[in-house]
């Protein structure tokens, strides 16, 4: 998750809280779950990048074995 | 046969994470199929934000949908970060049938926000999930 997109977020919760249209509860309750989200979105990126790498290693041992 | 072997004592030489990366779990039919059902669950319940016994029932079986779908991630070999996306899943849709179960009231904007927490973490994953080796 970018900053930009988690600061996003937080404005667009922190208006409806202005606006009366949540409950400070609710407020606490929907910045417990970016949180959350966030913790995803890193474990998400990890695993894009593993299945980069086991593209890359796939292709490499393909490359080699035509060498032979 | 040869340089087949030193590419991969080369690979083995960069550590830990080449490793991982080679042996990873495959990409899953039944996991892509469990997060899709719970996203699509969410944005069904999203749609009900109005009637607020409707809602609480769908986000009870949301939450049973994410159990479910973090004990299937459970015991695949070396599907540690599928695992621990499910686990964090399941804790938003924890909270999320918690809030719901004891609040009196919940004002339709929170309801929609968020389930479309739910919605975007559950997509975030489906997207990874889907996009793991053949």
């Amino acid at each position: 998750m970018t900053p930009e997109l988690l600061n996003n977020y937080i404005i667009e919760y922190n208006k409806a809280l202005e606006n009366g249209e949540i409950t400070k509860e609710e407020y606490v309750e929907l910045l417990r779950g970016i949180n959350v989200m966030e913790g995803i979105a890193d474990d998400a990126e990890g695993l894009a990048l593993k299945a980069q790498l086991n593209v890359m290693i796939n292709a490499a041992i393909s490359a080699a074995s035509l060498m032979v | 046969m040869k340089r087949i072997l030193i590419v991969l004592f080369a690979f083995s030489l960069s550590g830990c994470a080449l490793f991982d990366a080679y042996f990873m779990a495959k990409y899953d039919t039944t996991e892509y199929a469990l997060v899709n059902e719970i996203k699509t669950k969410a944005q069904v319940a999203e749609e009900n934000c109005g009637n607020q016994i409707l809602v609480v029932t769908q986000v009870n079986e949301l939450y049973i949908k994410s159990l479910e779908f973090k004990n299937f991630t459970t015991h695949i070999p070396r599907n540690k970060d599928a695992n621990n996306m499910s686990t964090k899943l399941l804790t938003l849709t924890k909270d999320t049938r918690d809030y719901f179960n004891k609040a009196e009231k919940i004002s339709p904007i929170f309801c929609k926000t968020k389930l479309q927490q739910v919605i975007n973490s559950a997509d975030t994953i489906q997207h990874v999930l889907g996009s793991k080796p053949r």
